[in-house]
This record gives C-alpha cells, structure tokens and sequence, in this order.
C-alpha cells in the first residue's frame, strides 16, 4: 500500500461522508459544519456551499446520464437534491436524522433510498428528469422503532443488477438483523430475506452490497458495534417458476461466508466497532473502517465461491516510530 | 505472504495509540475510487450528536492511498509491449476454435504457441539488457535488473520444458537444460578462468580442480581440454598418463546435437561410456597412492562415467544446487533423459538438496522441473503478478491447467490468475485499454468487471485537450468514438448505448443539443431524445424565439434519419419534427417571409402537429401575421381554424383542464399565472376578430 496524497480539505469541521463521482474524478464530501464540499482528485475545488441546518450525515451521486446530480441527507430530517450545488428538492418526510442516501441503479430511473432514525426506509422517485424538482414518494417501509443515536445503526444498500428487480439490504435502529427488502411498483414492499445471526448479539451499522460483475451469487457485507466485519453469500431464487409452485429454489437464501474480528480489539481492548465497508467497483475488494484506528482490505480467492478470504492490506494513523 | 501496511501521514495519533483516537470519540472511514481501487480516508466522529473536535493537526483533510505500485517507467514499457502478445495470442486461439475445436491438438496449433512464448522470452531478455544498461534515465526503474533477469530465466525454463519443438516433446532434454543453465546461471565465471590461465602452475592454485570438474559438468570442454592440457605439464607421470587417456575422452564425449538420429546417438554413448569404464579401471591401478591429485581426478571420471551419487556429491561440494544436478544428469547419467521423466529425477534430487524456500525464482523453478503447474503460479503469483497470469495463459490450451469452469464463480485457473493481473493494473487508470484486454479474456466475469472498467473511462467536457483545434465536445466524441469500437469488437452493446446516454445528457447541458440528439438515438434511448428536445423548446421559453430558433437548426439535420429508422418511438419523432418546424418558422419569419411563415404556423396547428401545450404560444405568434398590412396572410378558413384553437383552449381551460394548455404560456409570462395567460388570449381573440372584419372588407 502506498500513499499518494493528502488533500486538504474547505470544510471548516469533521467530515461525516465522502463520496466519489462516478469517474473518480471529482470527490464530494460532507460534514459537521452543514456544508458540502465537492473538489477534482487533483485538489482543485469546484463548488462548496452551506447544504442543510444541522450537520449533514451522508452524501451520494447519481448516475452520470442523469446530469452531476448529488444527494444529501441532514440530522434537519432533510433529504436534498442537487445540481452543481443548486438546490433542487427537498424532501421532508423523515421524523428523524436522515442517515443515509443512495441511489439506485439507473436502469430504475432517478431513484433514491433513504433511511432515518425515525426507523423509516423511504424510497424517491423523481418525476421530472429534466428539471430534477418533483420528486415522488414511491415506497415506505418501517424497519424498526427510533433509537437512541449511540445505539442504533441505519444503513441501506442497492443490489447493484437490474436482474432481479429493486431490491435493497437496510437496517435500522439496534438491530443484528439485515432485511433484504423487494420493491416492484405493482405490490407493496416485501421482506425477501433476512440476515440474521445467531446467537444474536449486536448492532449493525453499516451494509454494503458487492457488486457481482459475473458471479451468480451476491455479497453483502455487513460491519457491527461488536467490531465484527461480516460476509454473507446471498442467493438469488432462480427466476422461471413453474405452474406458479413457490419451492426452496425459488426463495432468496444466505450463509455467512465470513466473521472477522480484526477490528473488536484496540489495541488491548475490547470494544471497536466497525463503522464502515465500502465495496470496490468489480465487487473483488472489501474495505472496512473501525475505531480501533485501522482500515482494512479483504479479497476473496475467486475460485472459492467467496468462502476463502485473505487480507490484502491495511491503513493506520499513527505515527511511524 | 506479508500483508501490505501503511500509516498516514501527517498521523492522527501517537505511535502505539491507535486506542486514543477512539477514546476522543473518532474513526478513520475510507471509500474507494471508481477510476483505481485507491482510497480515500478521512476523519469522522464517532457519534454525530455530542461529537469532540480533533486533535489532530487537519482534522478535516482527505488521505489518498493506493493499492499497488502504479507500473512507472521500464514497466510500463514492459506491458505495454507484452498485451500486443497476448492480444494476438487470444485472437489466433479464438479464430482457430471457432474453426475447429480439437485445433489445439494440431502441430499448427504447438508452433504458434512455441512461437509466441519465445517472443515473450525474447521480450523480457531485451527488457533485463535494456535495464542493465549503465544510462541515465528520466525515471528509475521500478522493477530491478535481478527481477527481469529472474523472469527471463523463469518463461525461459517454461518454455525449454512445456512448449518445446513440435514433434520433439519426446526428445531427450538433457542439452536443452544444460544450455538454459548455462545461459541463466553461468559457472564458472570466465574472470576464475583467466586468473587461472594466467598462472605458470595452474594446479597448484587451490580453485584448480574445481574450476576443471565445473567446466566438465557444465559441458564446457574446450575449457576442461584446455587445463587437461596443462596437467600433461605437471610434475606426476602417473597423472600425465592418465590424462593422456582422459583428453581424447573428453573430446570425443557424443553429444545429441551432433547427432541427426537419436539412435546414433544412443549408440555412440554406450560405445563412449565403455572407454570410460577403462578408464576407470586403469585408475584403479592407483588406489593405495596418496596423490593429491588423485581425488578429484576420480570425480572427474564419475561425472563422465555418469555416477549420479558422484554428481550430486560434487555439486553440493562446489555450492552448486539442485538445478546442476538435475541438468548434468541429462548430460551425463541418463543421456536420453526426456521431459516426463524430469520429475522423478528431481523429486530425489531436491530430498537431499532442496530448493532455497526464500528464494522465490527458486521455488518456481523447482516447481516447473517437477512438474507441478499449480505450484508454480501460486509462487509465481508472489513474484509478480505478471508472471503467473501469462504463464497461465499458456498453460491453459497446453492442457497444464483444467480449463474446467467453476460455476459458481464463473472463472477457470487461469481466468483467475489473469483476473488478478488485470487488477493490478487497475492501480492506473490511463491503462483501461491494456486493462480490458485481458479481463474480457476472462469469461463472464471478466467481461462484466471490463464493462464496468469501460463504462468508468470519464466522459467530460471539462478535460483537457492536447489538441488545441479539438473542441470540448469533439475530445468527447473521439472518446466514445473508442470505447464504442471497443464495444462492438467485443459485442458489448448495453454498455454502448449507456456510455451513449451520459454523452446526451452532457452536452445537453452544455446546449450542444444536436449532438446530444445523434447520442440518444444512437442509444435508442427515447426519453432521453424526449428530454433533449424538451431542452431545445426550452431555449424558446428562457431566451426567446432567436435563440431558440438558432439551436433548433443544430438538431434538424437529425431529423429525416430519425424519421426514417423504423425503431424509432414515434412520440419523440413527433416532437422533434414540431421542434424543428416550429424553429423553422421562426427563421421564416426573421427573414421577414411572412406568407411563407404564416403558412408554416397554420400547418403547425391544424396539422396537430404541435402539442396542444404550445397551442398558446403558436395562437400568439399567429397575432403577427394577422396584423400584417401589406396582405392577408391567411384566408376565412384558416382565421376560424384558430379561433377553433382558441375556443377549445377556452372551453377547456374553464372546465379544469387549464394545465393540458396552459403551462407553457404561463412559464413565458415571468410571475403570471392561469389568469394572465387567459388575459394574453384574450388579445389573441381580439386580434381574431379584427381579422375576419378585414377578411370581410376585403372580400367586399
């Protein structure tokens, strides 16, 4: 590993969320001073502006073909849209801290998920792609009842295909259980599948979705407040049913595939959690953020079947000796 | 393998104290790069509500970290040069098999393999000389000269072994290990030789001997004749006998390049040998005489008579390895040693002496002498990715690997090891060519990670061009120019027309509207054609009918082809046709060619070309032309056409239905409303009924 830069950033307190376009080029990043911040990867800035009342939680892009189109969420229970740092729409339906956005993938239109402490999944759709202002309540689900911040976890990620129709993994409040949740616009949402562990034991803060680029399974990877990094292998029901029978083969199942615990100590200590885990582009690189100060990369052997992991790298912050 | 750490600098904590970063309530969070699987990593609190301030020196800075070395210099070289190999080897492969499958049995098929190996060895021979070289370059080298030298000898030895001369895969192999030995590990040096030579009483130099049985087991005889020549000077007489029977023995030692039938061959060994047994025999004579001389002299023989328990002592002796012994076997012990037999040899070779495990050249050397492909890229894997990929690559059709796909992850052996590659070279974006070569070599995954590479090549208007003649919007389309080419060499047409799509919607933004039009339908992406030319009449609500008229005139060219493609959506043929008329009309009209223009507006409405939503805006346009002076521009009928317009606006407008009609004349009177926009068609009746009292007048 190797670094190859430091950008310093125009936000004038911590950040709580960066994003990259989808190029690479430009980075957007968001923060405890409610601003968003958006530069080129060659430490150019290109626009900062002040984007929520409150301390603004996650930010995230569209897809290219919908113009340079950012999302926000805010601990002001907003939820805003952008283009090039004007303000597009708000949407205000969350009773709680809106913890993260993302879209969905572009086959599905202009589409963004969203989930709150109010323990609320809530899917946008916009309607009017040329001007980005209306935008729809398309889906709701309530994951699990508002919990205290520093217990609770909230996250919510697309599976990356368009073969199995929109489908997401979340979670919300303090919860060890992944819902994989199905939205089709003919029926109300459906809870496909569960992740679950068991014994249960802790909090999930944060899901991250692979993509499958060419496997026929699908990973989602979880982090806890147990300091565990989790890797589940999902299988997707085959899609031709016949007479209309539903059999095992037509559910969505899961194994747990992976359980570390790299991150629960620090140092000494127990009592890292895992904050983050973020998948590479082609889904073959895991990389997971704890407070035990490290950042870790896991690859899996690919003839495996994703059961065989190795680590491929880590990051630090302190001082070289 | 040891995994890759680094700390960040400038740090967030003391050394030892990464515990103090979650104790002041913060985290390291990292996200990755689309464009190169690097990271980027930041600072956040721990929980949002009651969060502390850092300490740290920039608490809000953002680190950037990579995986991998970004290939630099030589290796960039080195890659570039080696994918015009590979491409061609993937190509021949998937031309023959489509011709016919058992092709790779062919004696065709083991030539075009042996010929593209050696050019890889010929490659990296050049690579290894050109980084030897003692110039100054603009870079040093990322790689050193021991790694170029350690590959050479490696792809080398791969070759010598796996893909020989078709028709000798079943020739003795001995002369063709030796020659790699001697070319990639030369003993003895040639300085050792000299100093030697230099001497007035060579044998009494203490290297003498070993220099002498080095050069014989290396099969260097003229340098072994040239001191056995020397020993005819030393004082023993019984040494000078003896070597007077060794010399002609040496010389005449038969070698399988001197030979056309390896049954001649075989032949001449034996006849050979049995002179060396005589040899030995006359040695006995000396058995009780302690002459120095004497011990090595009798190694000496050993090697020749082909004594494998001599050899291996020897080599261990001259600290030389496993490697020596298993070549001077086939010279020596077994002159008819043949490739499948190699490994036999060597599994007891290395027993007693066995390869240097932190040595990794060594380890896959051993692994290719036993035979043992796997082994072989997983420690090849190790070396460099480079290596185990190509390697792989060949040994797939050469039937080393099973080709045999795993279902459930979609990829072969060697997919995955070029996988990895391919990863690797991710770490440089500006690669994605080279990069995608070899992914979409790799299956259903690899095509699938290579549409993603493609689809990541940005797209900008912003970048900046080398070329000053070239417009934004031109280095633009040279890029998806390219990356379409690529999508159709590889049939990849989903990610064509998506890569399509984002080039629309950029240059709709920067009002580049008639090459937004060629990109959306070239992806057959309706809606989007539909929002180009809602982006189009647009201009004509913000800036008026001659800017409007001006980029209209950009997207007409498009519009007979569109009309004309059968799988075009009719909706959007019909609004771009209306677009394009009613821009046209316009232009009309600036040119002062009233009639013309008042016709081109009449056709527009009764026609139902024109949505009903602009029906306002055209009634308001047609004012003009009715107050034109010098003549009538329409006639009664086409005066009660409007007002036909003009009623049902009307009519239906009171009974709800003002948003079907109204919207874009509201959108044109900046803070109105429905009310005013009703106000402004009230002149439009008014302007009617003047009209008809002049139709009247004339007419009377």
């Amino acid at each position: 590993m190797i670094q190859t830069g430091l950008i310093t950033s125009a936000h004038s307190d911590l950040l709580t969320c960066l994003a990259y376009d989808f190029y690479g080029t430009n980075i957007a990043s968001c923060g405890l001073d409610q601003k968003i911040v958006v530069t080129t990867t060659d430490q150019s800035l290109k626009y900062e502006w002040k984007a929520h009342n409150a301390p603004i939680t996650h930010v995230a892009w569209a897809h290219p073909e919908f113009g340079e189109v950012l999302a926000s969420a805010g601990m002001d229970r907003t939820v805003r849209i952008w283009e090039r740092g004007e303000e597009k729409a708000v949407l205000l339906d969350a009773r709680g801290s809106v913890r993260q956005v993302e879209f969905a993938p572009s086959a599905f239109g202009l589409k963004v998920a969203t989930v709150a402490t109010d323990g609320w999944l809530r899917v946008y759709e916009c309607l009017d792609l040329g001007k980005l202002d209306v935008w729809a309540l398309a889906d709701a689900v309530e994951l699990a009842r508002e919990v205290q911040e520093v217990q609770g976890g909230w996250a919510v990620s697309w599976c990356k295909d368009r073969y199995w129709g929109q489908v997401v993994a979340a979670v919300a409040g303090a919860t060890d259980v992944v819902s994989i949740i199905q939205f089709s616009p003919s029926t109300s949402p459906q809870t496909v599948l569960e992740l679950k562990l068991s014994p249960s034991s802790t909090t999930i803060t944060t899901v991250a979705w692979a993509p499958s680029c060419g496997r026929s399974y699908h990973l989602i990877a979880t982090g806890g407040r147990d300091g565990h990094v989790r890797i589940w292998k999902v299988n997707p029901p085959m899609l031709d049913v016949i007479d209309g029978d539903v059999d095992e083969k037509d559910k969505w199942s899961a194994q747990l595939v992976a359980d570390f615990d790299d991150h629960a100590r620090i140092g000494p200590l127990e009592g890292g959690v895992v904050g983050k885990v973020d998948w590479n582009v082609t889904g073959t690189i895991l990389s997971s953020s704890g407070s035990d100060g490290r950042v870790r990369l896991w690859k899996p052997s690919l003839t495996s079947g994703g059961r065989i992991w190795r680590i491929a790298g880590s990051v630090g912050v302190e001082q070289k000796e | 393998m040891d995994t890759k750490h680094i700390e960040l600098v400038p740090p967030l904590v003391e050394a030892g104290k990464s515990s103090d970063l979650a104790q002041s309530g913060h985290m390291v969070f990292a996200s990755f790069s689309p464009s190169n699987n690097s990271l980027a990593l930041h600072l956040v609190p721990l929980n949002l509500t009651g969060s502390k301030t850092s300490t740290a020196e920039q608490p809000e800075a953002v680190y950037l970290a990579g995986c991998d070395d970004v290939p630099s210099s030589e290796r960039r070289l080195f890659i570039a040069d080696t994918v015009v190999i590979f491409s061609m080897f993937k190509s021949m492969l998937k031309d023959a098999q489509s011709r016919d499958p058992t092709w790779l049995q062919t004696r065709q098929a083991l030539e075009i393999i042996r010929k593209l190996s050696v050019d890889y060895v010929n490659f990296i021979k050049e690579c290894w000389i050109h980084a030897s070289q003692p110039i100054s370059r603009p870079e040093p080298l990322q790689f050193s000269v021991e790694h170029y030298r350690s590959l050479y000898s490696i792809f080398s030895l791969f070759v010598v072994l796996f893909v020989p001369e078709p028709g000798y895969e079943d020739a003795p192999v001995g002369e063709e290990l030796m020659e790699w030995l001697n070319i990639h590990f030369i003993e003895p040096s040639t300085e050792e030789g000299d100093q030697l030579s230099s001497l007035d009483h060579p044998w009494e130099d203490e290297n003498f001997w070993s220099y002498l049985t080095r050069s014989t087991i290396r099969g260097f005889s003229k340098a072994s004749l040239f001191f056995l020549n020397i020993l005819l000077q030393h004082p023993s007489e019984d040494l000078q006998e003896l070597v007077k029977i060794l010399i002609p023995l040496v010389e005449s030692h038969p070698r399988l390049p001197q030979f056309t039938a390896e049954r001649d061959f075989a032949y001449a060994s034996r006849k050979w040998k049995d002179k060396v047994k005589a040899l030995r025999v006359e040695m006995d004579r000396f058995l009780d005489e302690s002459y120095d001389w004497w011990d090595p002299l009798s190694d000496l023989v050993g090697i020749l008579e082909g004594r494998g328990d001599v050899i291996e002592r020897v080599c261990e002796e001259l600290g030389a390895d496993w490697k020596e012994v298993c070549a001077a076997w086939g010279i020596f012990v077994d002159t008819r040693l043949r490739r499948q037999d190699l490994p036999d040899v060597v599994a007891d070779v290395i027993e007693t002496m066995p390869p240097d495990p932190t040595n990794l050249e060594d380890m896959i050397l051993s692994s290719l002498f036993s035979g043992h492909a796997k082994q072989v890229l997983k420690h090849a894997s190790d070396f460099d990715l480079w290596l185990s990929a190509h390697l792989a690559d060949i040994m797939e059709p050469l039937g080393l690997l099973d080709a045999e796909l795993d279902f459930e992850s979609g990829v072969t052996k060697r997919d995955e090891y070029v996988l990895a590659y391919a990863e690797y070279l991710r770490s440089d974006s500006t690669l994605w060519r080279i990069t995608i070569a070899y992914l979409y070599s790799c299956g259903r995954v690899g095509e699938e990670q290579a549409d993603e590479v493609l689809m990541r090549v940005p797209l900008s208007l912003n970048a900046a061009t080398l070329d000053r003649s070239l417009t934004p919007s031109d280095t633009m389309a040279e890029v998806v120019k390219d990356i379409s080419a690529i999508c159709r060499e590889h049939s990849r047409e989903s990610v064509r027309r998506a890569v399509c799509k984002i080039a629309s919607t950029m240059l709709v933004r920067s009002r580049d509207y008639g090459m937004a039009v060629s990109y959306s339908t070239s992806a057959e992406d309706w809606t989007g054609l539909g929002r180009v030319i809602d982006a189009v009449l647009d201009e004509y609500i913000q800036n008026g009918p001659v800017v409007f008229a001006g980029y209209a005139s950009k997207i007409a060219p498009s519009m007979d082809e569109i009309q004309s493609n059968s799988r075009t959506n009719q909706i959007f043929a019909h609004r771009l046709m209306f677009t394009v008329r009613y821009s046209q009309m316009h232009e009309t009209r600036l040119e002062r060619d009233y009639p013309n223009a008042a016709l081109d507006l009449l056709a527009l409405l009764r026609d139902e070309i024109a949505p009903r939503s602009w029906w306002p805006i055209l009634l308001c346009d047609a004012v003009e032309f009715m107050q034109y002076e010098p003549k009538l521009l329409f006639s009664s009928s086409d005066a009660i056409e409007l007002l036909r317009k003009l009623e049902e606006i009307s009519i239906r407008s009171s009974q709800g239905s003002g948003d079907d009609y109204l919207t874009v004349l509201i959108r044109t009177i900046k803070g109105g409303g429905e009310k005013e926009a009703l106000e402004r068609l009230k002149q439009v009746r008014l302007a009617i009924a003047r009209y008809f009292a002049r139709c009247t007048v004339g007419h009377g």
